[in-house]
């Protein structure tokens, strides 16, 4: 919020330079920034509005940190009647309108602003209009109170009433917009309809104009979640809802009232007549014991009675017998002792208190697997040239729709845009996308994610913390890659039974699918089967416009964790050679090579160490065939296995395979 | 930096006794360090995944 500096000055004339006001307000109130020319950004708190959205309650602040006195304008007060004769008020909904006060006025001179009025209104980023109008804004500017001129003489039958807006209701606001305005929304009304937006804007009917000789001000207290509601319905916000939505005190409309009546004398000749109040007597000040010795144990530092009497009284405060203040009525912040002690405290001096380390048991924090895990897989992956990104939590609703509707994908019910209307089910579809918007600048794009995807389940929702691996690059195969990784990742967490099974995996193939991937080639899927439970699932596909080839593999984190195992036990090294033999066969493409040596272990369960696939080979002429060379290991922990035993091993396999897959043996 | 003593409120509605507890609490976010540290200008650049960023930072 703006401040002026001169205002602030004749407030607090000792001040020196602007520097030292905003150090002062830094060091022991808000933060406040230079804003240019003679004006002050203060942050203000939401709770400190009610006494420092005026100059006067920032000016208090400076007295207190300073420790100099206020130089206040005062005004003579306003004397309110039950029922005012020219004009009346009528509050129907005190809850939303603890106290309304109005004062009307006559004889005004509508014309332009004296120059120190307009000039205090452009350093705080109003606009001067007309002087009635200006007063009004700089009453607020130096109470914080809101106030509201009508023209008297627009008002039917000089009524206002304080009311819901019933159904149809519309004002055109000041500014010229037209307003519906939602059933129950609170209004200033006059005898036929709506004139101002209550704590919000006022209507272009009784504005007041060139024209206007007759006024009645308004101040009033309105219920802050009432003017909120209000302005996000009607979507308007001004500097007066901005103070209401954050709640402003009862006991300032009185005063800002008396105020506003002598500078409108003042500026514009107005001659004061009756004047309402809703609310004349002031209800019991609220009242808060010091107990010093309770301040030292909750602040570590004692404070002398007279340095808490001497903040206390400039912010403001009475003094009562017994150690008791009374809490002045602007301060709706000021609850209980420890809010006392806060405001001792911050004048005494944060930066004065003394430091000493902290006593605190020393007991180790709960392991957290997931951590464990997220750094294990960061290491391994980032060895692997794996970059590490992060990605939005939301999907697009288009991305959502894609999704198989038994997945029961997580909505918002409020979304942003979009663009971010559900939890993502999935990470690859969000990974993707940064795979695409990489492949702008790089060939070859190779990507990782760990983070949790969403799904709803009954009422809730469930979270699985997944890792998503991507790699992508043009016009080269990248699945193996893929796949070389992730063995080697499952084999970093213990793993040793790994597999990839050709069963259905719904996430895999809506991701492939969406990810563009041309029809003709396929979308392929595999589950990865770890310890034999399905943790996810790995898949390829070539993207169609671009020419790259994506792979992916996606798994559950925490089910891999639990699978995990640091169990190693060591395996003696044998004194007794392998045997190597190698197989050529030619085979339908219809038969999956795991099965094959699958096959081969079966034939021969106990001596056959090893089996892997060494070459692989289609001639363009073939249909549907391939050839393939396995490698055989064979071992024997007690001997050396001979020629001829190694030659009957292999014969065995030999026969199986061509039993099984009508192999033919190379 | 925010910090600060937990506030009465706080603890009525978690049914903890005011008189008894007292509470600090502090957060400092660690991406804002790092733009400290690295003089990063803008904290969306963690979060939108171009690899002309997350490059710089494979010597960490």
């Amino acid at each position: 919020m703006k401040f002026s500096y001169p205002l602030l000055k004749k407030f607090v004339p000792v001040l020196k330079d602007k520097q030292q006001a905003m150090d002062a307000l830094t060091l022991h109130s808000f933060e406040a920034e230079d804003a240019g020319g003679a004006a002050i950004e203060v942050k203000l708190p939401p709770n400190r509005y009610a006494d420092c959205s005026g100059h006067v309650g920032i000016a208090r602040e400076l007295s207190a940190s300073l420790g100099v006195l206020l130089k206040l304008p005062s005004a003579r007060p306003v004397q309110s009647a039950r029922a005012p004769r020219s004009f009346s008020v009528k509050v129907e909904d005190a809850d939303r309108c603890p106290r309304y006060t109005a004062c009307a006025l006559d004889g005004v001179r509508i014309g332009p602003s004296p120059a120190w009025l307009a000039t205090v209104l452009a350093e705080c980023g109003l606009r001067p209009i007309s002087n009635v109008v200006d007063v009004m804004n700089y009453v607020m500017l130096e109470t914080g109170q809101p106030l509201h001129a009508f023209d008297l003489d627009r008002l039917e039958k000089h009524a206002l009433v304080v009311r819901p807006a019933r159904a149809g209701e519309r004002i055109t606001t000041i500014d010229g917009q037209d307003v519906e305005l939602p059933v129950g929304t609170l209004v200033i009304a006059d005898a036929k309809r709506p004139q101002a937006i209550a704590g919000v804007k006022g209507g272009k009917h009784a504005e007041v104009t060139a024209a206007t000789t007759r006024i009645v001000v308004e101040a009033a207290t309105f219920e802050p979640s009432a003017i909120y509601r209000t302005s996000r319905a009607v979507n308007i916000s001004t500097d007066a809802s901005q103070r209401f939505a954050r709640g402003m005190p009862t006991s300032l409309p009185s005063q800002a009232l008396a105020r506003a009546v002598e500078l409108l004398a003042e500026v514009a000749h107005a001659m004061r007549g009756d004047a309402f109040d809703s609310r004349p007597q002031a209800p019991a000040p609220h009242v808060v014991r010091f107990d010093a010795k309770r301040y030292e144990r909750l602040i570590g530092a004692p404070v002398s009675g007279k340095r808490v009497r001497d903040i206390l009284v400039s912010l403001g405060f009475t003094p009562m017998k017994d150690d008791r203040w009374q809490v002045p009525r602007e301060r709706v912040d000021i609850g209980s002792f420890a809010d006392l002690v806060e405001e001792v405290a911050r004048f005494a001096g944060y930066g004065k208190l003394p430091s000493a380390a902290p006593h605190v048991a020393l007991k180790p924090p709960a392991d957290d697997t997931s951590v464990a895990a997220k750094m294990l897989v960061r290491q391994i992956l980032a060895g692997l040239g794996f970059d590490e990104v992060y990605t939005h939590s939301f999907v697009s609703e288009q991305a959502a729709a894609a999704f198989d509707p038994a997945f029961a994908v997580v909505r918002l019910e409020n979304p942003p845009s979009d663009l971010f209307s559900a939890l993502r089910p999935s990470l690859a579809t969000n990974v993707f996308n940064a795979i695409d918007a990489n492949a702008r600048f790089f060939d070859n794009v190779n990507i990782f994610e760990v983070g949790k995807a969403f799904q709803r389940s009954g009422q809730g929702v469930t979270e699985r913390l997944m890792l998503c691996m991507m790699s992508a690059a043009k016009k080269q195969e990248t699945f193996f890659y893929v796949k070389g990784a992730l063995e080697r990742l499952l084999e970093g967490f213990g793993i040793r039974n790994i597999a990839f099974a050709t069963k259905p995996a719904s996430l895999g193939t809506e991701f492939l699918s969406r990810a563009g991937a041309n029809a003709a080639d396929g979308i392929h899927t595999l589950a990865i089967e770890a310890e034999g439970k399905t943790i996810g699932y790995i898949g390829a596909a070539r993207h169609a416009v671009r020419d790259w080839c994506i792979s992916v593999a996606e798994f559950d984190l925490e089910q891999l964790s639990s699978l995990a195992s640091a169990n190693v036990a060591f395996t003696p090294l044998s004194s007794f050679p392998s045997m190597v033999r190698d197989l050529s066969l030619r085979l339908s493409t219809a038969v999956k090579i795991g099965e094959v040596m699958r096959a081969a272990q079966v034939a021969v369960p106990d001596l056959l160490e090893d089996v892997d696939l060494v070459d692989e080979y289609a001639d363009p002429s073939w249909k549907g065939e391939q050839s393939i060379t396995l490698r055989f290991v064979f071992h024997a922990p007690d001997r050396t296995l001979t020629a001829v035993e190694v030659d009957r091993l292999m014969d065995r396999i030999a026969a199986a395979l061509k039993r099984d897959f009508q192999a033919a043996i190379r | 930096m925010g910090a600060g003593m937990v506030h009465r409120a706080v603890f009525d509605a978690v049914r903890y006794n005011p008189d008894e507890m007292q509470g600090f609490a502090f957060g400092v976010g660690l991406d804002r360090l790092a733009m400290i540290k690295y003089e990063i200008p803008d904290i969306r650049l963690f979060y939108g995944a171009d690899l002309r960023f997350i490059h710089q930072f494979r010597s960490l």
